[in-house]
């Protein structure tokens, strides 16, 4: 029966995938294409979708305040551009710097969310929208001088998006990319996204992950135990942190633009909703979730675009795309943990 | 005069224990009619059912025959109950602190103005305050308070609150049965006496009282007859002439044929863990000036009343309540609420509230046995050069559990299989077997044998006392079992509101260990 | 000293506000014919916040829904093309009736998720408008046919960005004249809005305020007193999404155009933060609050943007500056609000 209920969203997305793989295959476009584009979708935003499994596993709960993890990785983006650093060398050292900041954001963060324990959801989303304009201020006033990222009237402040043509566009996607047949698989992409699913896994295989799941899925139980749950709380909020920095790195090389400003605003929501699509819940997840998750989600983003296409209202895609994200987000708030009983009389 | 209540043969079951057995019990009117009992002996489940509390419902309801007012009725819920007439007051407070007295008192029975009433329906009717302010004063008036009802109940001190109340109930107009639960627990002497008369003055207004207290002083000066509880049944019922207060208490605890386990040891005052002088909050309560030595290799007992605080030392030290002071172990100062230092010394606490503290319900057994080990030593850790980021060595761990599942006798389908689908008895044994693999120096175990068979409970002690003298573990048990105190522990402290009133030898007479819980001196029964 | 605590957050943006008139160089008057049309526009959403915090359930951010019924409502006569007084009366009557349906299902939907209102209503919030863009994007010219073609998008499906309400802006010229700032204008959206404030202070006295304020003191106390808190629970929310319905007719009335897809964005977090900013705390909200929140708020929000130009010759800066205070207000009423919720539990 608990089993059966966990499954309805995966049921349903399913369904809907289903409804329009068969009406794209009506309208004629090639599959094939949808399918290599699908794989670099899941691995684009798979990263993302990953860093909520720390937070999650700690007893933090879904980490709506994904925008500071992600200003942190933006910060090392710029950083990387302004050094003018091309290629391989130019993605590390953006996501080097990108954890490095987030090491600190996190800690700030974690700061907060550790003050009001049960309240995470709700400190997250608006820590993450206020997070935003501190960072315009940023964006704004920083002294970079690299022109390619400068406003091209003025001159003064970041432009809202910058293109990473000249820096290091696709350096994931375009490399080791096997073909076998008409299919096209982008290793490095899939192998960088699997290699850190693979250490998230094996942190919950070494003690600090044991005992981060006994924190989340019971706090009273870890600290008669000895377990000092700020502590661990702190480094899971650290972690989910620096992935999401290393996650919009990631996304910005597939996406070929690093999105300032407004850009990081809503991006929790989406991965919030793969995650549990893949089944997880506010109190466990794992990387299996992760993957089978972002993998249904995203393709179900990119089939509706041909077929929004067809029938001449583009704008639907991305309305469509946002009813799924938050019916599934409001699915989880009604049906998963989120009416506990109250009090015991 | 006639009975307005009458219960017969009221059982109710949780799972597979017996709150109630077999229930008779008879309310005159007008009269004050005691309930006394020790924790666990069924009073709160009878005033439960009564007042239809919707924990019985969920739990599948009772069986047996309630008669109120010579008609024979099923109290579904609360609101059944009022309707019947019955009111009760709460031990812990049932008021809602940002409203004022009067709100508070007229709550869901509030005066309305009329003629808004008959245009706005009457929920968006006015309310009029004037006349919830007279009713009010009224009901406060019949229990000798004078106080302004358009306060704020919050800022009122806990007799206060008490006397609301009260008020709130005896206000409505219907109230045939009054039930108090334990309505002086919270009062200082003159407070209480203050309430032990209005509630006379109730009694004379035509109400029918249930009255229940640990004070039996109070029970016997204002009780018309008292029935006592014990195990879910009642053992005995005195009318006033009959009242007798040490065999009252002795019918309370029951006097118990006592096998004891141990064999004498020779203990030496070694102290091992000693508290100074320390002060602890814990609920809204403050205590302070509470000492205690334990020593090395004994096993000691701690038992009281519920809510007396038989639980603050183990609790104080891991931070779930607020403790400071001097607290030393082997003579070195901890301080309390440092819970990793606490533990990586060697101290373990196996809560009473297993389900909720002491397992991973949703974790497989091996989990919750090796889980500590893997957070305390490097026992599980394959290189331990990584410290935390070590992997765990598996095959140990699962070998580990298999041989504590053997040792135990621990009944599951595997050691994969989930803690919440254990008996409560094989659970204990789990939180045991974790606390085992640990090695403690001292170790804490609150309620060992609360919800578990009676088969499974004889297995506990034995593995108390093994642990004891074989592994040379010193052993805190706090329980309200007094029976099994008795047999197996060393010397046994019995704490009454929240200090360590006295220690006992476990020898010592069932009466003596009946009065103490109730905080009278050992002077006054030697008399 | 705990007495004057409560008015510590207004004296700060009282003060902040000084100085972004200051800083901004803009005369006094400007700043009050700003102040009027925006107090106009979104006093009563702040009232809308009461109840529910009231009721326990903290800011009810899915008074957005609120604002689209009132959308929802005008569209239908902007198509049917009544206007006057009579369309305008019957605006609110259709907006009404359709708060009443919504407030009852988000009501239904947040007695679910008990606990967790605050980010459920959120969520509530951001499903409605997507459904509402989903209806009106492409089931126009689909499903549902315009009468007014004017209103639909050229390609035949969905409607254009904005319809034209001219004709309700002028419904209060005229009436009852004041001179605020450098203009004149109407007392009577002024007086709607006292009015409203008076209905809810009203309702907090009735026999169903009172059940709302022991429900948000304590809902297990007021279940076991035999209330039905899911009941109360849902009024509170009924209650809020009609005035917030109310609320964006008004703001539309005032601007005389109606932006379909997004005069209503952030309604629930501007308003939220200017009845915080008023010194309401998550538990605790009057009337004064709203209205001393709604003036210091508006006031730092018309000057932000020129104080920024002014001082740092950027005006996106006060830009910025003023959307990290309506979300940074929040944040810091949740830091402050729920630690002491989390103590007071000790």
């Amino acid at each position: 029966m608990k089993n059966k209920k966990v499954q309805i969203p995966q049921i349903i997305i399913c369904i809907y995938l289903l409804i329009l793989l068969v009406v794209v295959n009506v309208i004629g476009i090639p599959i094939v294409g949808i399918i290599n584009e699908s794989f670099i979708k899941w691995a684009m935003n798979g990263v993302l979708v990953l860093s909520l499994v720390p937070m999650i596993n700690v007893g933090a709960g879904m980490n709506f305040g994904m925008p500071i993890g992600i200003s942190a990785g933006l910060i090392g983006l710029c950083i990387a551009i302004e050094l003018r650093l091309q290629g391989v060398i130019g993605f590390i050292t953006a996501m080097i710097v990108g954890s490095l900041i987030a090491i600190v954001f996190g800690l700030c963060y974690s700061k907060i969310l550790n003050r009001l324990k049960g309240k995470e959801e709700i400190i997250g989303t608006f820590a993450g929208f206020s997070f935003i304009p501190i960072m315009n201020f940023f964006w704004t006033l920083v002294p970079f001088k690299n022109r390619q990222m400068l406003y091209p009237v003025g001159g003064k402040g970041l432009r809202p998006k910058i293109s990473l043509k000249n820096y290091f566009e696709g350096i994931l996607d375009n490399s080791l990319v096997v073909k076998i047949g008409e299919f096209q698989i982008p290793v490095a992409l899939i192998l960088f996204f699997l290699i850190l699913c693979f250490l998230i896994q094996y942190l919950y295989r070494t003690r600090v992950g044991h005992v981060m799941t006994a924190v989340s899925e019971n706090e009273k139980f870890a600290q008669i135990s000895g377990v000092n749950i700020n502590k661990y709380r702190t480094k899971g909020i650290i972690l989910s942190t620096i992935l999401a920095a290393i996650g919009i790195c990631v996304y910005s090389q597939s996406y070929g633009f690093v999105e300032l400003y407004d850009g990081p605003f809503m991006m929790a929501f989406p991965a919030v909703s793969a995650i549990l699509i893949g089944g997880a819940s506010s109190k466990s997840a794992t990387v299996k979730q992760v993957l089978i998750g972002t993998y249904l989600l995203q393709t179900t983003y990119l089939l509706s675009i041909p077929v929004a296409n067809a029938i001449l209202v583009p704008e639907i895609t991305e309305v469509l795309r946002m009813i799924i994200t938050n019916g599934i987000i409001l699915y989880a708030f009604l049906y998963k943990g989120g009416s506990k009983k109250y009090g015991k009389i | 005069m006639d009975s307005i209540l009458k219960v017969t043969g009221l059982t109710k079951k949780y799972e597979d224990n017996y709150a109630l057995n077999k229930v008779d019990f008879e309310l005159k009117r007008g009269e004050i009619h005691g309930l006394v009992g020790a924790n666990g002996s069924g009073k709160s489940t009878f005033l439960n059912i009564l007042f239809g509390n919707s924990i019985i419902r969920e739990t599948g309801g009772y069986s047996g025959e309630i008669i109120i007012d010579k008609e024979n009725t099923y109290i579904k819920d609360t609101s059944s109950a009022v309707e019947l007439g019955i009111g009760m007051v709460h031990q812990e407070f049932a008021l809602i602190g940002d409203l004022n007295i009067a709100s508070n008192i007229k709550i869901n029975r509030e005066n309305l103005n009329k003629k808004t009433e008959k245009i706005l329906g009457k929920d968006f009717a006015r309310v009029d305050v004037k006349r919830n302010k007279e009713d009010s004063e009224k009901a406060l008036s019949i229990l000798g308070i004078d106080i302004d009802p358009s306060l704020k109940v919050f800022n009122l001190s806990t007799n206060i609150k008490q006397f609301v109340e009260i008020a709130r109930e005896i206000d409505k107009v219907n109230l045939k049965i009054l039930m108090l639960d334990e309505p002086t627990a919270s009062l200082n002497e003159e407070d209480s006496k203050l309430l032990l008369s209005s509630l006379k003055r109730i009694k004379e207004q035509g109400s029918s009282i249930i009255f229940i207290s640990h004070r039996l002083e109070e029970v016997v000066e204002i009780c018309d007859r008292i029935t006592i509880f014990r195990d879910g049944e009642v053992v005995s019922s005195y009318s006033k002439e009959a009242f007798d207060i040490p065999k009252i208490a002795m019918d309370m605890t029951g006097k118990k044929v006592v096998k004891t386990l141990r064999k004498e040891k020779d203990i030496k005052e070694n102290i091992l863990l000693s508290f100074k002088d320390v002060e602890v909050n814990y609920g809204q309560r403050n205590t302070k000036g509470i000492s205690l030595d334990i020593y090395e290799g004994e096993i000691l007992g701690i038992t009281g009343l519920a809510g007396h605080g038989q639980d603050i030392f183990p609790y104080g030290l891991m931070d779930v309540y607020e403790m400071s002071g001097d607290v030393r172990f082997n003579g070195e100062k901890i301080v309390p609420g440092d819970i990793e230092d606490i533990t990586k010394k060697g101290i373990y606490i196996l809560p009473d509230e297993r389900k909720e503290m002491g397992l991973l319900l949703d974790s497989p057994i091996w989990k919750n046995i090796v889980f500590s080990s893997c957070h305390l030593s490097t026992e599980f850790l394959k290189i331990p050069w990584f410290k935390s980021f070590s992997p765990l060595k598996s095959n140990a761990m699962y070998e580990h559990t298999d041989n504590m599942i053997e040792d135990l006798n621990i009944k599951c389908r595997d050691k994969y299989q989930l803690v919440r689908e254990l008996s409560g008895g094989n659970q204990q044994k789990v939180c045991l077997a974790r606390a085992i693999t640990t090695k403690p120096k001292l170790l804490f175990v609150g309620e060992p044998t609360r919800g578990i068979d009676l088969y499974s409970k004889e297995l506990i002690l034995d593995m108390l006392l093994e642990t004891n003298i074989q592994d040379k573990v010193t052993i805190v048990v706090s329980s309200g079992e007094l029976g099994e105190l008795k047999r197996i522990c060393d010397r046994i402290v019995v704490m009454y509101e929240g200090k360590v009133f006295d220690i006992l030898k476990p020898d010592d007479s069932d009466q003596a260990f009946s009065l103490a819980i109730l905080g009278a001196r050992r002077v006054d029964s030697e008399k | 000293m705990e007495k004057y605590k409560r008015y510590l957050v207004p004296l700060f943006f009282l003060v902040l506000s000084i100085i972004g008139i200051i800083g901004a160089g803009v005369s006094m008057n400007f700043v009050l014919s700003e102040l009027y049309a925006r107090f106009v526009r979104n006093g009563i959403f702040v009232i809308a916040l009461l109840i529910p915090i009231m009721a326990g359930m903290g800011i009810n951010f899915a008074i957005k829904v609120g604002a689209l019924a009132a959308h929802t409502a005008l569209i239908i006569i902007a198509d049917n093309q009544i206007y006057g007084l009579k369309g305008f009366l019957l605006a609110i009557l259709i907006s009404t009736v359709l708060s009443v349906i919504l407030g009852n299902i988000i009501g239904y939907i947040l007695n679910k998720a008990k606990g967790k209102e605050m980010i459920t209503s959120i969520v509530i919030g951001f499903l409605a408008t997507n459904l509402y863009q989903l209806l009106f994007m492409v089931g126009y010219g689909t499903i549902i046919k315009a009468k007014n073609s004017e209103i639909m998008l050229s390609r035949g499906i969905g409607l254009r960005n904005n319809i034209d309400l001219a004709e309700f802006k002028k419904l209060f010229d005229g009436i009852l004249t004041i001179r605020v700032g450098d203009t004149n204008e109407s007392l009577a959206p002024v007086i709607i809005i006292v009015v409203v404030a008076l209905l809810v202070y009203y309702i907090s006295g009735s026999r169903i305020g009172h059940h709302i304020k022991a429900v948000g003191g304590n809902i297990n106390t007021s279940q076991a007193v035999g209330i039905d808190t899911n009941r109360v629970r849902r009024i509170a929310i009924v209650i809020s999404t009609v005035l917030a319905s109310l609320g964006q007719i008004m703001y539309i009335q005032n601007i005389g155009m109606l932006n379909i897809y997004t005069d209503h964005l952030n309604i629930d977090i501007f308003s939220a933060a200017a009845l915080l900013v008023g010194g309401a705390t998550l538990k605790n909200a009057n009337i004064r609050n709203a209205f001393i929140g709604v003036l210091l708020f508006h006031t730092l929000f018309i000057v932000s943007p020129l104080a920024g130009q002014n001082l740092f010759k950027h005006a996106a800066l006060g830009e910025y500056f003023r959307s990290f205070l309506a979300y940074g207000t929040i944040v810091f009423a949740f830091i402050m609000n729920l630690r002491y919720e989390s103590e007071s539990k000790l």
